[in-house]
């Protein structure tokens, strides 16, 4: 797997949905504190009802995500951000993210992501958007009417 | 039951968990020391002292090579897991040992070996495994408690041999019997445990060998621990060899006197340290700081190697027992598991481990070989080890509150760190390397990639030659980006390519013109024929070339030409946005001071482009200080960003000092980016802003986060005046703060059928402020250099962090004032903090009276609640509170006002 440097991880953010608003210093700033995890081909990268505890950007390999019944939802590919629902919500993982061959990750910890939406509105924004954008009818709409 | 918990330092409701991790020291202490020590016995008794250089020599290269497997494992697999297999490895072994025949040498070395080794490999993973669970704050509670259950296991193995109650395969029988009860108790703590991580430990990354090697050089604190370590460990077994000898030559061939007496001082240290662990350690710490015991054993060895050439009696000999069977226990070992907390979180296990399980071995080596070649020397190389270990702790308690904070900062993200501070951490290689990516970006990359490659050459310091054919590849973006970067410095650099540019993408042809005009590079005559040019950009180079006419020209043709330029930019800055957004294009790139009222008049425009083109142009000028009132509404009125940092940037240009309070209260609501920057212009105008920031930072009619930025700037350029108001200001907040966080959970117990929502809301968030103030001024008293990290990382830090932000105030700030802060930081049960509150005299408010406390904050959400609360509750002197509230408040709150009346 390549090697990659501050600068370089930096440059993915910027690739993102969430992070391609931050200016370069902000960018490599969490750079810095990207964390590297590996995944041999076929592992759980997590479980459902798993604690989150991080945030995860796909930089190579590919991730299938199956659903509370084991039904595959999608597949992600590399520059895709996954697991940071869980960690707005009860902290539990509510999918299964599996690699299909090598995968290499970086990540985020909770507190990390709450530091960098409190000091960069953008990101909180971005996220807010993301969410937005896959939730169509919000159920307390729904029960309200 | 609270005494005996207040005893231990025990929580409430943490009793059965401390007792747990307690019996799992306790087990696995007795069943592998009395393993070892049966192992020593049998071996001197079958083997022979003789052998004793030989087994030593084994077990120093056993211990090495199982040092570099656990330092392996502990790289890939959960301590718990290897906690596990530790244990299961050593049951497989004494079941083996029973089995095995007894009659060889080597059953008696393989035994020997096999214990201490199991002994050490538990005891490191013992304390990993424990560490996981606990912050440096609960360490420092109970980590004296679980090295007193440890201790007791090893004083219980003494019982055991002692008695001589027990056959040497049922002594097997109950090692057997306790490490499978360790085992099992393992799995129970784990199943009913959550470990309490740091960002790092979260994040699960696997560090490298050549980075923990990286890693350990490069922390000067991580190299005194383990110098420290490496010295306590050679003076212990050189104390050994002392007080041993001095027994010996006292009691001479009496050897019954010498073993009463032996087990005299066992039986006496065993009592101490077991009463040390339990009760005084943790005491002492919490009073002291571990960097304050750090100096107890090297003291005490200095004195015993000092006073024994001069005295023939046990006196020194004793003290030496003590210090080697005593304090390295129940002081250095805990002192260890404390200090460990400085050392870089990623590292910490790896440290652990080099240290207890290759120090040890390689320092029995050593001293073995000191020995054997000047054995006459013993006493001089024990004073001077004790010496240097003296010097090493006092360098240690010196790092450690900078190892603490340096550790916070390392898990904090550092937004304020500009590029050129990350890229000095590079070697020319790697500059080399970066260059090279940034030049194929700039051919393939996006255009956002593109504009970051051209702001990381810049950055880089490449010079532009080398980089500049490559833009000629890139996006019309990048192009502009860079156009903009040096359109005021150095457009002489790139004015070659200009023009291809401008044929290769047509829509850079208006901005190149106007910019080639205002360098002077196009004709006189060419430039007046075309100020009546349809084309408007056209009319705007030409403006642009004769505003910028040159000097050499003759002074009648030089004052037509500007005459001619200024009617035709008015002309321009009357017409359409179009034409308003071209005329302020010229007047950036050929500013002259008499456009600055013009410019400030574009400030209030309505269409953002013309505000943000008026701000760019005047940031670049010198202003007179008239201009201060003007550009400080357009930066409070304004909602864009690049706009309120250009106004911010441009202020901090007067370094007025009668600004300082007007920027600080109109700081109040802007975004972290921005408070930075107020922070930086009024910390440029040095100490004649000192008087301001003080009556700020002490005035409580004055919001939180003014205030705090205040103290915050104070800390930097005056902190001598800060510490000295510390006091009274800290004390009023720490008590408004215990006053939201009782009232916030005891209010709705009282009113259960009131609808208190939003006042809880209210009394929540007061309680955040108040510590968030309180904390980030006592960081920036405390000297931190970043005190909003130390605030983060209490709000939203994993309980790690959080331990560690404690330690840093408590290291930084007056013992008195973090004693009366540290119910509200420290993670402690509820009922304790809410307790403390009442101790130390707080008053239980009823509900108005919270409200009418709110109604008199300084903070706007507190007033607002307080009064639509008291409305609703139909007090009688709501309208006079209102009132008294809408005397002293901005527009925002009379808003509310009228509303709540009107309602």
């Amino acid at each position: 797997m390549k090697n990659y440097t501050l600068l370089d991880k930096a440059f993915l953010l910027k690739r993102t949905p969430l992070f391609a608003s931050l200016e370069l210093d902000l960018l490599v700033s969490i750079a810095d504190k990207l964390g590297k995890v590996i995944f041999a081909p076929s592992e759980c990268l997590f479980a459902v009802g798993d604690t989150a505890t991080r945030l995860y950007l796909l930089v190579e390999g590919k991730v299938a995500i199956y659903n509370k019944d084991g039904v595959l939802i999608t597949h992600l590919t590399p520059v895709d951000l996954f697991g940071e629902e869980a960690l707005f919500t009860d902290g539990l993982r509510r999918y299964r993210a599996e690699s299909e061959r090598e995968v290499l990750t970086f990540v985020l910890a909770p507190s990390q992501v709450m530091t960098i939406m409190a000091e960069c509105p953008s990101v909180a924004t971005a996220l807010i958007r993301l969410f937005a954008e896959q939730t169509p009818f919000r159920p307390r709409f729904r029960e309200a009417l | 039951m609270n005494r005996i918990r207040s005893w231990f330092h025990l929580h409430p409701g943490e009793g059965s968990r401390a007792l747990g991790i307690a019996l799992l020291g306790w087990l696995w202490a007795f069943a592998t020391t009395l393993g070892w020590k049966n192992g020593d016995a049998l071996f001197l008794v079958h083997v022979g002292a003789d052998a004793l250089p030989t087994l030593y020599a084994f077990t120093a290269g056993a211990m090495l090579a199982l040092a570099s497997l656990m330092l392996w494992a502990v790289r890939r697999f959960d301590i718990h897991r290897i906690f596990l297999t530790i244990l299961a490895a050593a049951t497989l072994f004494y079941t083996g040992i029973l089995l095995l025949p007894t009659q060889h040498a080597a059953f008696y070395y393989i035994l020997r070996l096999g214990g201490f080794a199991f002994f050490s490999l538990c005891f490191t993973s013992f304390w990993t495994f424990i560490d996981q669970y606990f912050h440096l704050q609960d360490a420092k509670r109970l980590f004296g408690l679980f090295t007193s259950f440890v201790f007791a296991g090893i004083a219980t193995t003494g019982l055991v041999m002692h008695s001589g109650w027990f056959s040497f395969p049922l002594i097997i029988v109950i090692i057997l019997t306790l490490l499978v009860s360790a085992g099992f108790n393992i799995v129970h703590i784990v199943k009913t445990n959550t470990p309490v991580h740091d960002e790092g430990e979260e994040i699960g990354e696997k560090v490298a060998l050549k980075t923990l090697l990286k890693g350990i050089l490069s922390s000067n604190f991580t190299l005194l621990l383990m110098l420290s370590n490496f010295l306590i460990y050679l003076i212990s077994i050189l104390g050994e060899y002392h007080y041993l000898s001095a027994f010996e030559n006292y009691f001479g061939p009496h050897t019954d006197s010498l073993t009463g007496f032996l087990g005299k001082c066992i039986v006496a240290v065993s009592l101490s340290n077991l009463l040390f662990g339990l009760f005084a350690y943790s005491r002492l710490v919490r009073r002291f700081g571990v960097g304050s015991l750090v100096f107890i054993t090297p003291s005490i060895l200095l004195i015993t190697f000092l006073g024994w050439p001069w005295s023939a009696g046990l006196f020194f000999p004793v003290m030496a027992f003590f210090v080697a069977e005593g304090t390295t226990y129940v002081i250095d070992d805990s002192n260890f598991n404390l200090l460990l907390n400085g050392v870089p979180s990623k590292f910490k296990v790896s440290i652990r481990i080099c240290i207890e399980s290759f120090f040890e071995p390689l320092s029995t080596l050593i001293c073995a070989l000191l020995l054997t070649i000047a054995p006459f020397a013993a006493t001089g190389i024990g004073l001077a080890f004790s010496l240097a270990a003296l010097l090493v702790g006092l360098l240690l308690r010196y790092r450690y509150p900078k190892a603490i904070v340096q550790n916070l900062m390392n898990n904090a993200l550092h937004f304020d760190r500009p590029l050129e501070v990350w890229l000095k951490k590079l070697s020319s290689k790697e500059r080399k390397k970066e260059t090279k990516k940034c030049l194929n970006m700039l051919c393939e990359g996006t255009p956002d990639e593109q504009d970051m490659a051209i702001d990381l050459l810049f950055a880089l310091n490449v010079p532009l030659s080398k980089w500049l054919p490559a833009v000629d590849g890139a996006s019309i973006i990048a192009k502009k980006h860079l156009i903009r970067k040096i359109a005021k410095s150095n457009i002489s650099l790139i004015i070659d390519h200009l023009e291809n540019w401008s044929e290769q993408h047509p829509p850079l042809r208006h901005t190149i013109s106007l910019i080639l005009a205002s360098q002077g590079s196009v004709d006189t005559e060419k430039a007046r024929a075309n100020l009546s040019h349809p084309d408007l950009f056209r009319r705007g180079a030409a403006i642009a070339q004769l505003r910028s006419s040159c000097d050499e020209l003759p002074p009648t043709q030089l004052a037509e030409n500007r005459s001619l330029a200024a009617q035709h930019l008015t002309n321009l800055l009357s017409e359409d946005t179009a034409s308003i957004s071209l005329a302020l294009d010229i007047l950036h790139v050929t500013p002259t001071a008499e456009d600055i009222p013009l410019l400030l008049s574009f400030l209030d425009h309505p269409h953002s482009e013309i505000r943000r083109k008026a701000i760019a142009t005047l940031a670049e000028m010198s202003l007179p200080p008239s201009c201060a009132d003007k550009l400080f509404d357009a930066w409070q009125r304004s909602r864009d960003p690049g706009l309120r940092t250009a106004c911010l940037q441009t202020l901090g240009k007067f370094k007025d000092s009668t600004l300082i309070r007007k920027m600080i209260l109109g700081a109040e609501h802007v975004p972290p980016t921005e408070q930075r920057l107020v922070k930086k212009i009024i910390a440029s105008i040095g100490l004649r802003g000192v008087p301001s920031l003080l009556s700020i930072t002490k005035d409580h009619q004055i919001a939180d986060r003014c205030r705090l930025l205040a103290g915050c700037i104070l800390g930097t350029i005056a902190l001598p005046q800060l510490r000295a108001n510390l006091s009274t200001v800290l004390e009023q907040e720490i008590a408004r703060a215990f006053f939201y966080l009782y009232h916030y959970h005891t209010l709705s117990k009282h009113y259960p059928e009131e609808d208190l929502h939003l006042l809880l809301e209210t009394l929540h968030s007061g309680f955040y402020s108040a510590l968030d103030f309180i904390i980030q001024l006592l960081a920036a008293a405390g000297e931190v250099e970043d005190s909003a990290t130390v605030s983060r990382a209490l709000r939203w830090g994993t309980p790690k962090v959080r331990g560690q932000a404690v330690e840093t105030l408590e290291r930084t700030c007056e013992t008195a004032i973090f004693r009366l802060l540290q119910p509200l930081v420290d993670d402690r049960p509820l009922e304790t903090r809410l307790d403390a509150y009442l101790q130390r005299g707080g008053r239980i408010s009823s509900l108005t009276e919270v409200l009418d406390e709110l109604s008199y904050s300084a903070d706007l959400g507190d007033q607002m609640v307080a009064t639509t609360l008291l409305r609703e509750r139909n007090s009688p002197n709501w309208k006079e509170i209102l009132l008294r509230q809408m005397t002293k408040n901005v527009e925002l709150f009379h808003h509310f006002a009228y509303e709540l009346l009107e309602a």
